[in-house]
C-alpha cells in the first residue's frame, strides 16, 4: 500500500521539527478484520446468513482503514501575542490562527501551540483539533502567564489525520508573528544584607575597625598636629588642658560580586507549581544589587553555571540598567536550565582571576550538593569572605524529601563552622526577614 | 481498539525542569480546566491565576456522540433479549470509560456492544436489523477512538468538536455506503448456500491482506 506502511515507524516520543513529517499507523482498526471472521464463522456454524452480512460491514471498515494515506498537510500558521512585552505575572493572551493552503480537505487536524517552558498557561488551552476546507482557517486562544526571561515560541506542533483515522502525519510549523515574549521585572530596592568586614578606600556604609572620621565612636587618642578641630575632645581639654582626639569607626564601602548558582542542580522549587530557587535568588540579586548601589557600594554579578555571564563591579545607572537586563533576559539566568555542559573547576578558576582583590562574595544558592559548598569554601580561603543567601527548595513530603532537607541543613551547617555566614531563606518567608533571624548569630 | 493509538500529547511546556529527591521539577505544563474567558488582559489584581494542566480525558462532544450511536446499536439488537444485554453492558462501560478518560474501559465497552451484535445475529435477528446494529458498533467504536486519541492529545479543555463532528460524519458515510452494498449483494444472492458467501468474505479479507504487505 501506502510508502508509509513499508517504512520503521518512527518513535512515538519523537517530535517532529520544522520541515520534517513523520507519519505513524494508529492501529485504530486493528482487530476489526479478526471480529468480522469471528462474526462470519459463526454465521457459517449457526447457518445465519445475516452475521456474514455483520462481517461485510467489518471488512469495509477493514479496508477503508487500508486504503489510509497520510494527508496532504499544508497549512499556514500566525501567532498574534497582546503584547510582546509585559511584567512578571502579567496574564498575556496569544491568538493562533492556521489556515488550510493545500487543496484538499484535512478532516482531522490537530495542533499543539509550543508553549515557552518557562510559561504558565493560566486559561484556555494552547492546543485544538479542527476540521480545515482548502483556504479556510481557524483561531484559538489562550492565556500565559508572563515569568521572568526573554521566552521563544517554538513551532506549532501539527498532527493530521484523514477521515479513517489509521494513519496520522506530524510536522511542525513555525508560526508567522510574534514568537518572543520579553518580561524584565523592575529592581526593586531590598533591604540590605549587612557586609562582611573587606572593604575599598572609599567612603561607605561598612564599619570597619579602624578609626577615622565616622559616627560610632572607636577610641581616643593623642592630639597630634593637624588633626581637625571638630574632633578634639574639647571636654577634656578644658578638664585637664590636655588635647584628645575622638577617633570614630572609618564607614567604607566594599566590592561586593553576587554570584548566583544557575548550575542545573540549582533548578529546584519544593513543589511544581512553587517558583524555582534559582528564580527565588535572581529575585534577590536584583534587590540586593539596587540597595548595595545606593549605598554607595560597588556591585558586581555572576552566573555560577552554563553561559556563566560576568559583570564587573562597578557603579552608576547604567551599570544598574545593565544587571536588571542581564538578570531578566540573558540566557545565563533564564528560569529553566540550560542544556549545555558546565565544568564548575574551570569556571571557579576563571572566577577567582576575575574577581578584584578586594572583592567579598554573595553567594546565591540552594546548598543542594557538596561541590557548591566547597566552591564556596574556596573563595572563601582565597580571600573573598563569602556570605551565602541560601534559597530553600526542600520540601518535606516523602522520606527522601526530608532526607534531602536535613542533608542540606547540614551543609549550611558545615559553611558555618568555617566561618562563612548563611542566609537560610524558606520559601515564602521575606529575604529581610531571614536576614535578621541570621544575623543574630553574627558577630562582628 | 484505541489501544494502539500510542502518540503522546506533544510538548506544550511539559514540565522541563530538574527533578531531584528533594525537590519537584519546575515548569508548566499547558492545558487547561476552563475556557479562559474574560482573562483578556487584566492585569493580576490580587490572586494569581492557577496554572492549568493538560486534561486527557475525551471530551464531552466525543463522549455524547459515542454514546449516542451506541444506544443505536443496542436499540437494534433489541429483537433478541440476551444480546441487548450484553450490548447494554458494553453501552455503559463505553460511556462511563470515555466519561472518566479509562481507555482499558472504552475497549470493553467496544467489545461489549460487538459482542451484542454477534448473540443478536446468532439468535436470528432479521438481517436488516443487524446490519444497523452492526454499523452503529463500529461508528461507535470509530467515534470512541477518535475521543480518546483527541483526549490524549488535545485535552478536554480544548474545543475539538468540529474535529469529532466531521469524524464521525465521515465514519457514518462509510457504514452506510458499506450497509446499502452488502444489503443488496446479501439480497441478490438470497438462497444460496452459507458457506459459498462465507468463502468470498474470506476471500476479500485475505485479498486485503496480500494488498497490505
Amino acid at each position: 500500500m501506502s510508502e508509509a506502511r513499508g517504512r520503521d515507524e518512527p518513535d512515538p516520543g519523537r517530535r517532529a521539527t520544522p520541515g520534517e513529517t513523520l507519519d505513524r499507523e494508529t492501529h485504530r482498526w486493528r482487530g476489526v478484520n479478526a471480529l468480522s471472521l469471528a462474526a462470519g464463522a459463526l454465521g457459517v456454524l449457526l447457518g445465519q446468513p445475516a452475521l456474514l452480512l455483520v462481517a461485510v460491514v467489518g471488512v469495509a471498515f477493514g479496508g477503508f482503514a487500508l486504503a489510509a494515506r497520510p494527508p496532504d498537510v499544508r497549512v499556514e500558521l500566525s501567532r498574534e501575542l497582546e503584547r510582546t512585552a509585559a511584567g512578571p505575572e502579567e496574564p498575556i493572551r496569544v491568538t493562533v490562527t492556521v489556515r488550510n493552503a493545500g487543496d484538499s480537505l484535512l478532516p482531522d487536524i490537530r495542533l499543539v501551540d509550543g508553549v515557552p517552558d518557562a510559561l504558565d498557561v493560566v486559561g484556555g488551552s494552547p492546543r485544538t483539533a479542527t476540521a480545515l476546507r482548502p483556504g479556510k482557517a481557524a483561531t484559538f486562544s489562550y492565556t500565559v502567564r508572563a515569568a521572568r526571561g526573554d521566552h521563544e515560541f517554538d513551532p506549532v506542533t501539527v498532527l493530521a489525520r484523514g477521515f479513517s483515522g489509521a494513519i496520522e502525519r506530524e510536522t511542525a510549523v513555525r508560526a508567522r508573528g510574534d514568537d518572543r515574549l520579553a518580561c524584565t521585572p523592575r529592581l526593586d530596592v531590598g533591604d540590605p544584607l549587612p557586609l562582611r568586614g573587606l572593604t575599598t578606600g572609599y567612603t561607605g556604609r561598612v564599619v570597619t575597625d579602624t578609626g577615622g572620621p565616622g559616627t560610632e565612636f572607636h577610641a581616643v587618642r593623642e592630639y597630634r598636629p593637624g588633626d581637625p578641630l571638630s574632633r578634639i575632645d574639647w571636654k577634656r581639654a578644658a578638664r585637664t588642658g590636655e588635647y584628645a582626639t575622638l577617633e570614630f569607626r572609618r564607614e567604607r564601602a566594599a566590592t561586593v560580586v553576587l554570584l548566583v548558582d544557575t548550575r542545573e542542580t540549582a533548578y529546584l522549587a519544593p513543589d511544581a507549581d512553587a517558583p524555582s530557587a534559582v528564580e527565588r535568588s535572581v529575585a534577590a540579586a536584583g534587590e540586593l544589587f539596587t540597595s548595595l548601589l545606593s549605598t554607595g557600594d560597588r556591585v558586581g554579578l555572576g552566573a555560577f553555571g552554563p553561559g556563566a555571564y560576568w559583570l564587573a563591579p562597578g557603579a552608576g545607572e547604567g551599570h544598574r540598567a545593565r544587571a536588571r537586563s542581564a538578570l531578566a533576559t540573558d540566557g545565563a539566568f533564564a528560569p529553566t536550565p540550560r542544556e549545555e555542559p558546565f565544568f564548575p573547576g574551570l569556571e571557579l578558576r576563571r572566577l577567582r582571576r576575575r574577581l578584584p582583590a578586594d572583592a567579598q562574595v554573595v553567594l546565591f544558592s540552594p546548598l543542594c550538593d557538596d561541590y557548591v559548598v566547597r566552591a564556596a569554601r574556596r573563595l572563601d580561603a582565597y580571600g573573598h569572605p563569602v556570605t551565602v543567601v541560601s534559597p530553600d527548595p526542600t520540601a518535606d513530603g516523602s522520606a527522601g524529601e526530608t532526607l534531602a532537607r536535613i542533608e542540606r541543613r547540614l551543609r549550611c551547617s558545615r559553611l558555618r563552622e568555617v566561618g562563612l555566614r548563611v542566609v537560610d531563606w524558606r520559601p515564602g518567608e521575606h529575604l529581610g526577614a531571614a536576614v535578621a533571624a541570621a544575623q543574630a548569630r553574627w558577630s562582628g | 481498539m484505541s489501544r494502539g493509538e500510542r502518540t503522546e500529547p506533544p510538548g506544550a511546556g511539559e514540565p522541563t525542569g530538574s527533578t531531584a529527591t528533594d525537590a519537584t521539577g519546575v515548569g508548566g505544563d499547558g492545558t487547561a480546566g476552563r475556557p479562559g474567558e474574560g482573562e483578556r488582559g487584566e492585569p493580576t489584581g490580587g490572586a494569581a491565576p492557577e496554572t492549568v494542566r493538560l486534561d486527557p480525558r475525551p471530551s464531552e462532544t466525543g463522549t455524547a456522540l459515542a454514546g449516542l450511536v451506541g444506544l443505536v446499536a443496542v436499540v437494534t439488537q433489541a429483537a433478541a433479549g440476551p444480546a441487548v444485554v450484553v450490548g447494554g453492558v458494553g453501552l455503559l462501560a463505553l460511556v462511563v470509560g470515555l466519561g472518566r478518560g479509562a481507555d482499558r474501559l472504552v475497549s470493553l465497552g467496544v467489545l461489549g456492544l460487538i459482542l451484542g451484535v454477534l448473540v443478536a445475529g446468532a439468535l436470528g435477528t432479521p438481517a436488516e436489523l443487524l446490519v444497523v446494529s452492526a454499523a452503529a458498533s463500529a461508528v461507535a467504536w470509530d467515534v470512541a477512538a477518535q475521543a480518546v486519541s483527541l483526549g490524549e492529545q488535545v485535552g478536554r479543555a480544548a474545543d475539538t468538536a468540529r474535529a469529532e463532528l466531521v469524524h464521525a460524519a465521515g465514519s457514518t458515510l462509510v457504514a452506510t455506503v458499506a450497509v446499502t452494498a452488502a444489503y443488496l449483494v446479501f439480497r441478490t444472492v438470497a438462497g444460496g448456500p452459507v458457506l459459498a458467501l462465507a468463502l468470498l468474505l474470506l476471500g476479500a479479507i485475505l485479498l486485503a491482506s496480500v494488498l497490505r504487505g
